[in-house]
This record gives C-alpha cells, sequence and structure tokens, in this order.
C-alpha cells in the first residue's frame, strides 16, 4: 500500500477532528450543553477560540461534545444499516432463484426511491419525547441500508459469476473456504467504502432533520447547534460565528471522510 | 413515433415490470407511512385538542368530546387494524386526508395543493437543469479527459459532491443574504396569488432562482461525476474504437459516448428521484419558499400531525410516479427496449 | 508500381506500467498490388499488433519504437504511416486508401444506431454529402453488395452475426481503398457463417482489385483464401512466400509442425501437435524465439538470432538451419 501525501494529509485530518471530538470532551471545564455558563454572544477569543452562543453556551467546547454524539450516532447509523444492507442485499445476488432474487430486488429498489426525509421526519416528531443519538441512528437506519443493499447485490452477482466460482466448487473447495479466500477482498473493499459512504450520509441526514428541529433535544448534536443557531437568528444578529464554526467542522469532517471512502476503495481494490 | 412496435415483446416486458415497481414502491410508502402514523406513542386526537386550546378557541366539554370522536373516526382508531389500513389507503387515493390540525377545519389536500406546484416547479426545474449540465459536461470532461480544465472541473465536482443539500442551502442563504441585502426579504413573504402577468412571472423566478442554483450545484457535481466515469469507460468500447479507426471526428465520437452513457443514466435518475426530492424538501425550507418544504416545517412548529401525513402519503406517491414516467421515456432513447430483437 | 506497402524494421508493443510487452520484433513486409495477403499464427504472436501499426492506429499503451511503412497509393503519393499521428492520418489516409476491419467485428457497430446511420456519417465526413443524398447512395451501395435493402433501417442487434459481419465488411470498402487490413474476420461466427463471410470478402476483393491483409490463426482460411502469406511466432515473422508453396513445402519447423496438424482428405496419419508455449514476451529470449520448442534446433539458436534467408524466389525465412 503506497502511502502518498494526500492520504497522509486525509489521515491527518482525520484524526485531529476524532480526537477534537472523542478525547477533547474529556477536558471540558463544565457540561457544555448548560446554558449561562460563559457570556453571552462573545467572538471567537482567546478565552473562547470559538466564541460562545446566545444562551451562553462555550462553542468551542460544546462543538467537540457535540461532534463526538454526531460521529457516534453516524457510526450506528452505518453498523446497523451496513449489517440489513449486507443481509439483503448478498441474498439478492447470490440466489439462483430468479423470484427470490427479482422481488428482493424490487423492494430494494423501491427503499431506494422513497423519500426517507419525510418518513424520518414524521418518526422523529411521532418519538421526539424519547429522541436519543440512538434512537436517531435506528431511525435512520431504516432507509439507510437501501443504496449500500444495491452495491451489494451487484457485487455478489459479479462474483457468483466469476470463473473461480464454478471452478473452485468443481474442485470440491468448500463453500466456506472460497467465500474467505476469493471474495473476502472484495467484500472487505465494500464495506470500507460503504460504512464511510454510510457515516457520511447518515450525518447528513442527522443534520437536515435538526434543521427541522427534530434531532435530540438534550444531547447536543452538530446538527441541533445549527438549528438552535438559526432559531436564534444569529447571523442576522451578528452572532454569526454559532452558525458558521458548525458547519465549517461539518464540512471538515465529511469531505475528509469522502476522501477516506475513495482511497479506500482504490488502495484495498489492488490485490 | 416512426415505426414504434408495439409489439415488441421487450417494450411490454420494460413498461409492466416499471408499472409493477410504481405500484409496489408506492404501496411499500404509504404502508411505512401507515405504521409510522400508528405505531407511535402520540394520540392524534389529543393533539388536535391540545392544539386548538392552545390557539385560544373556548370549547365545552361536549364539544370538546365531539372533536375527538371525529378525529377517532378519521383515524378509524376505534376499528380493527386491517379496517384503519385500508380506509387510510382509500383516503389517500380519493384525496380525503380529513382536515389540517393547525388550520382547522381546511382540508389538508388543499394546503397540499397549493404548496405541491411550487414543490414540482423548483424540482422539475433544477432536477432536469443539473442533470443536462452534469452529464453534458462529465461526457465532455470524458472526451478531453487529458486537459487541465477537466481536471479542474473533477477537483470542484468532488468537493460539492458530499456535502449535503442543507449545508449548501444554509451556505448559499448566508452568502445571498450577507451580499443582497434586497434578498433578507424575499423568503418570508406569504402566499402569492397566480396571476398570468409579468409581475407574477418574475416573482416567481425571483423566489425560484436561489433555491433551484443550490439544488444544482449539489446535483450537478453529482451527475458530472458519474457521467465522467461512465463516458469513460464506453470510451473503451468496441464501437466507438471503430468510429475513431474510421476516422470520424471528436464531434461524432462524443456523439456516441453520450447517446450511449445517456442511457444508464435515466434509469439513474429515475431512482434518485427520492433523494434530490429530500434536498428540495430542506431546500425550501431554508430559503422559505413556498413548497412542501416550508408546509412541512409550518406542520412541525404547529403540531398538525394530519397534514404531515399528508405530506408524507403524496410525496411518496408524487416521487413513484415522476420515476415511473421516466421508466416510460427510457425505451424511447433505447432501441434495444423499443424494437426488441 | 506493384508495391502497395512496404514496411522495414518494424517495433512495436505495449508499454505497461512496470514492463515493455515486446509484440512486434523487427518485422519487415512488402504487400502487392490486387493481392490477397495472408498473416497467420498462434493468438499472441503479434499479428493484431502489427495490423494496429500498419494501420497507425497507435494508442498508448502501444508504441511504435521503430520503423517506417509507407503506404503508395496508385497516383504516386506515398503516405508515412509511421510518422504521422492519427489526427492527420483521419483526414488523409485513413478509409481513403487503407481500411481496417477489427477483430470483434460483430460487435463494433453502434448499438443505439442504425445501420444506415452508420453508412450515412461516413458519407457525410468524407463527401460533404446531405443526408437524403447520403441515404440514397447507401442504399445503391448495400444493392451492389447482394445486401437486402431493409438491412438499412435495422439496428444492430436485428442482425444476426453473419449480416453484421459482412456489414462491417461492406463500410471497410465504402470509399474503394488500395489496401484492406483484416483481422480475424470470421473467428466468431460459426463454419457456416465463416465461409459466407470469408467468400464474400474474397469477392470484393476481386470486385475492387484492391489488396487484402488477411489475419487468422485458422490454417485452413489462410490456405484457401490467401495467394501469399507470412507466419508470425511470438513477435516475429519467421516464414513468408507464396501460399501455394508453403503448405506444399513448409521450410521453418514451425510451418512444419503448423501444416502437419492440418487434417487433410486421404491422409490418414495421426495429426500431431506441438509442445510447449510461446514465450514470455516481457523477456523476450536472446536468440531464435522457437528455440525451445524446436525439434531440429542447433546451440547457435539459443545464442544469435538467425537471419533472413531467401530460399528461393519470394520465399524467405528466418531460421538457421539451412
Amino acid at each position: 500500500m503506497k502511502t502518498s501525501n494526500p492520504l497522509k494529509a486525509t489521515i491527518g485530518v482525520f484524526i485531529v477532528l476524532l480526537t477534537f471530538a472523542f478525547i477533547l470532551p474529556h477536558f471540558a471545564p463544565h457540561d457544555p450543553r448548560r446554558w449561562a455558563t460563559v457570556p453571552r454572544d462573545q467572538p471567537p477569543s482567546v478565552t473562547h477560540r470559538f466564541g460562545t452562543t446566545t444562551v451562553g453556551q462555550d462553542l468551542f467546547w460544546l462543538s467537540s461534545y457535540a461532534l463526538r454524539n454526531s460521529i457516534t450516532l453516524g457510526v450506528l447509523t452505518a453498523f446497523v444499516s451496513i449489517s440489513i444492507a449486507f443481509l439483503l442485499g448478498a441474498i439478492a445476488g447470490f440466489t439462483r432463484s430468479s423470484i427470490l432474487r427479482h422481488t428482493l430486488t424490487l423492494f430494494i429498489d423501491s427503499f431506494c426511491l422513497i423519500p426517507g426525509l419525510p418518513v424520518l421526519i414524521v418518526l422523529a416528531y411521532s418519538w421526539r419525547k424519547y429522541l436519543s443519538p440512538v434512537l436517531i441512528a435506528l431511525i435512520l437506519s431504516i432507509f439507510g441500508w437501501a443504496w449500500p443493499s444495491r452495491s451489494v447485490r451487484s457485487l455478489m452477482l459479479s462474483l457468483r459469476e466469476r470463473p473461480f466460482t464454478y471452478t473452485a466448487l468443481l474442485s470440491g473447495l468448500g463453500m466456506i473456504r472460497m467465500f474467505f479466500y476469493e471474495y473476502l477482498p472484495y467484500i472487505i473493499k465494500w464495506l470500507a467504502v460503504s460504512f464511510l459512504g454510510l457515516l457520511n450520509w447518515a450525518i447528513g441526514m442527522e443534520t437536515t432533520i435538526a434543521v427541522f428541529g427534530l434531532s435530540s433535544l438534550e444531547e447536543a448534536t452538530m446538527g441541533s447547534i445549527i438549528y438552535w443557531a438559526m432559531q436564534y437568528q444569529a447571523v442576522l444578529r451578528g452572532i454569526w460565528w454559532w452558525l458558521v464554526i458548525p458547519i465549517l467542522i461539518l464540512m471538515l469532517l465529511i469531505i475528509t471522510l469522502y476522501e477516506l471512502s475513495k482511497m479506500a476503495g482504490e488502495l484495498i481494490g489492488a490485490r | 413515433m416512426k415505426g414504434l412496435e408495439l409489439g415488441s415483446f421487450k417494450l411490454l416486458a420494460h413498461v409492466t415490470s416499471r408499472l409493477l415497481f410504481f405500484l409496489l414502491t408506492v404501496w411499500v410508502g404509504l404502508t411505512a407511512t401507515f405504521i409510522v402514523s400508528r405505531a407511535s406513542p402520540i394520540d392524534p386526537s389529543v393533539i388536535l385538542v391540545s392544539r386548538l386550546l392552545a390557539m385560544g378557541s373556548h370549547l365545552r366539554p361536549e364539544e370538546i368530546f365531539a372533536m375527538r370522536q371525529q378525529i377517532l373516526e378519521l383515524y378509524g382508531l376505534d376499528k380493527p387494524v386491517y379496517m384503519q389500513y385500508l380506509l387510510f389507503i382509500k383516503g389517500v387515493l380519493s384525496g380525503n386526508l380529513g382536515p389540517s390540525f393547525a388550520f382547522f377545519p381546511t382540508p389538508t389536500i388543499d394546503l397540499i395543493r397549493n404548496s405541491i406546484s411550487w414543490t414540482v416547479l423548483l424540482l422539475g426545474f433544477s432536477t432536469i437543469l443539473s442533470w443536462i449540465i452534469g452529464n453534458v459536461i462529465g461526457v465532455l470532461a470524458a472526451v478531453f479527459s487529458r486537459s487541465r480544465i477537466s481536471k479542474a472541473l473533477e477537483w470542484i465536482a468532488m468537493g460539492l459532491y458530499p456535502v449535503p443539500y442543507v449545508i449548501l442551502a444554509i451556505l448559499l442563504f448566508l452568502f445571498f443574504s450577507l451580499t443582497i441585502p434586497m434578498y433578507r426579504g424575499v423568503g418570508g413573504a406569504g402566499m402569492v396569488m397566480p396571476s398570468l402577468s409579468v409581475s407574477y412571472i418574475l416573482e416567481v423566478l425571483t423566489r425560484l432562482s436561489i433555491p433551484a442554483l443550490s439544488i444544482i450545484l449539489g446535483s450537478s457535481a453529482s451527475w458530472f461525476l458519474s457521467m465522467k466515469a461512465l463516458a469513460l469507460s464506453v470510451k473503451g468500447e468496441d464501437f466507438v474504437s471503430y468510429a475513431i479507426i474510421r476516422g470520424l471526428g471528436r464531434k461524432v465520437v462524443t456523439k456516441y459516448v453520450m447517446r450511449h452513457s445517456l442511457l444508464p443514466q435515466i434509469t439513474s435518475l429515475a431512482l434518485s428521484l427520492g433523494y434530490i426530492f429530500n434536498g428540495a424538501l430542506v431546500t425550501e425550507y431554508i430559503f422559505s419558499y413556498p413548497g412542501l418544504g416550508r408546509l412541512l416545517y409550518q406542520a412541525i412548529t404547529n403540531a398538525d400531525y394530519n397534514l404531515m401525513l399528508g405530506i408524507l402519503s403524496y410525496s411518496i406517491m408524487g416521487v413513484a410516479l415522476a420515476a415511473f414516467v421516466l421508466d416510460l421515456i427510457y425505451p424511447l432513447i433505447d432501441p434495444r427496449i423499443r424494437y426488441g430483437g | 508500381m506493384d508495391l502497395v506497402l512496404r514496411g522495414l524494421n518494424i517495433e512495436g508493443g505495449y508499454e505497461l506500467p512496470e514492463v515493455y510487452v515486446d509484440a512486434v520484433s523487427n518485422v519487415s513486409l512488402e504487400l502487392h498490388r490486387n493481392e490477397v495477403f495472408g498473416i497467420a499464427g498462434e493468438s499472441g504472436c503479434g499479428k493484431s499488433t502489427l495490423i494496429k501499426i500498419l494501420y497507425g492506429y497507435v494508442e498508448p499503451p502501444l508504441t511504435l519504437k521503430n520503423g517506417s511503412i509507407e503506404l503508395y497509393i496508385n497516383d504516386g503519393n506515398t503516405f508515412n504511416m509511421s510518422s504521422l499521428s492519427p489526427d492527420e492520418l483521419r483526414k488523409t489516409a485513413w478509409w481513403r486508401h487503407v481500411s481496417y476491419i477489427p477483430q470483434n467485428a460483430m460487435n463494433v457497430l453502434n448499438p443505439t444506431t442504425r445501420i444506415r446511420n452508420h453508412f450515412t456519417e461516413m458519407y457525410t465526413a468524407y463527401m460533404g454529402l446531405e443526408k437524403s443524398e447520403a441515404y440514397a447512395r447507401a442504399q445503391k451501395y448495400i444493392e451492389s453488395f447482394g445486401l437486402p435493402n431493409d438491412v438499412l433501417a435495422a439496428f444492430p442487434h436485428q442482425l444476426s452475426g453473419g449480416m453484421r459481419q459482412r456489414v462491417v465488411i461492406a463500410i471497410s470498402l465504402l470509399l474503394e481503398p488500395n489496401l484492406v487490413l483484416a483481422d480475424e474476420p470470421s473467428s466468431a461466427l460459426d463454419v457456416i457463417n465463416q465461409r459466407a463471410a470469408l467468400m464474400f470478402l474474397k469477392n470484393a476483393q476481386k470486385m475492387f482489385g484492391n489488396t487484402l491483409v488477411l489475419v487468422s490463426h485458422d490454417m485452413g482460411i489462410q490456405g484457401v483464401l490467401t495467394d501469399r502469406i507470412a507466419l508470425m511466432y511470438a513477435g516475429k515473422i519467421i516464414e513468408v512466400g507464396e501460399t501455394q508453396a508453403i503448405f506444399e513445402n513448409p521450410m521453418h519447423p514451425y510451418t512444419k509442425a503448423l501444416v502437419k496438424s492440418l487434417p487433410r482428405l486421404g491422409d490418414k496419419a495421426q495429426r500431431t501437435g506441438l509442445k510447449g508455449q510461446p514465450p514470455d514476451l516481457k523477456k523476450p529470449p536472446p536468440g531464435c524465439r522457437f528455440y525451445p520448442r524446436c525439434p531440429y534446433s542447433k546451440p547457435i539458436c539459443q545464442k544469435e538470432e538467425p537471419k533472413i534467408l531467401e530460399i528461393e524466389r519470394g520465399h524467405h525465412i528466418s531460421c538457421w538451419l539451412r
């Protein structure tokens, strides 16, 4: 695996973000979610590196805390979605029964087509009282599995048709051994690329729902920071950092994840 | 349509399978809507009543009771589940979804009807434009793959593509509200009465342009990237190298590649409509564009559960229908389906 | 002038990331007017690569390292196929003076375009004709080949493989070039369609009086259709001469083995094949490339590449055994 400068840079940024999200919160001087802990509406300075919000929160510590929640939520969504996606997609791709394959394919495609946002919004609204990052992750997974499932299906279809499948079966190589030696590299590549892609999608989806006001009320996520900033008319009142900084952090995270998934796709492919 | 051989088996098979898919999608979507509405911890009748009380109407206990009964009947909550389900489907298909909670007793269908044409306008305009822009530039980038512009475009697209629609919308909103002072006012206006005057058309275009731009930026990047990859692989196909060997110039070769690459991109578009629709919803909300997205947000803030369900149901049906229409257009362009062989 | 093409010391191959594949090594040949010239050899011997180089269709990773290829036209003009770029060739020599029937010809037609458009776009590109005029000419042209008229209205997938092959052959003769290069024009067809396609090609050659280069690994086809034949092995031409003479009296050990392996009426002796594989062209051996499989080899064969000898008039071989 050749390590090059862009790869090193991307991984570096990613590690910085992870540190910000998972290590830094432990050093917060107080619970960043609590209101009125610091002076309101302060622009970024040495004491408050990202400034403060209208309800008296330090944006720096709040962001770090929120980023942790957003990423955890995303990881959980990705995990659940990938499991469902792999199960359904692998069956659809591998099965010999054409009825099963066609039905599953139609089913998977229908979930790809159905606009998930309105469904998720109604769901999130109904369960507003109980919304936690975990519940949100589960809700997002209801639609997250659809598109990865399509790619697993076509992956499995192509693997099944390969010559080595037939030769392996004919030469007596057990199904499981064949699976591991021949298929695993491709499956790992799919897993890496899809996981990172799903993570991105989940973070984007959660932000979207949050902007509609339906994210977790107690826990802070990047999306909920943006929501409150918009609710309090932050930019119009000149408190631009409250909105701009979380967006920049999100964009940095999302683009980094995208680059990582692309690199995973290229590097793992080389056998 | 010259020579459209309707007797072609492949054509029939194609239309049938897409029709089946349309029905399946609608069924799955409406069933999911039903499940979501019933398997929730909230009681819609309670919501309505508390809503009305909060709005300050003075109701006597008997009136409250009657209203609750009305809601119970509407949702069929006193009947067994399967009956509720059938009632619900019937309601959606016949356009009878009951009253909006926030604008009681206006039927939700009326509210939806007012907003849906705005959404169709935004969605149709942005989707078609971004599909065309992204695909055309993608093909050119593939044919001239060694040029610097092509590589630069790829970098730009890779920067736009992963960004969620919501963030693109907010960024654009920030940019325009800070740079064009006039713009700050446009968003909040109320409903506009349609008329065939120039001022109305201008009004529509003004409201449409920035949200459309937001969607177009994100979508074009996506189409560009997928088309460039697709066209590059098509470029390597036998019939393309044969065209080059025969001495047909770059223009003809580009036409070959484009025609062949557009086909999978149409299929791709049909399936992506749900995703783009999501983007349109949130973009409408951010820019206070008078479509379903803004209506949905209002429904949320007004605890208008019935309206939410209505928007949800019709969103699903609308997207599925649009995809079906696209699927019907596909054979017009792919002769292999139109004239089986 | 009797000469249509002269290629001298052609060296070409594929530049891969870590290695260079020496596909065509020091090949020289001459093509004469109104002849069918065969290039034979097993797959991987370099004949398709040679054809591409002769045509001038040299796109990466294929590179031309050395050599000159000159195309001589009736009116005295000469085109240097080896030094002109594909863009220049497109404007001057391609299709007008030399045309190419690629391998896998059945699948080179554009699936989303009708057959008639394949013809009309050629007429438009080369003669500047309007679509209606081009269409009329295409109809006449198709008829002159004896192909049914409704072929033009069809899409490629609606035609049989054999018919598509014939269409591709017809397209190659559209501008009546001096030289037609046909790469395995029948390999993907069944035996019956094969014969039809080849007869079609041969009749066309007689009709137009051009030079046809027929690349095929099928010695049976080569024996029936060609006037002269060159045999390639591992990127080199090892024997060239009149087809009749070579089949009756093969000189090179490889040719001997090839000819011996062909079934013949009346000859009930058992067919024998050759053991072994051609050498790896990423690391070609220093001496004769056939040495490892040659039953008659001498020590010198391993060390030095054999020179080219003229056995009799027009019959050359590359071997140490004479």
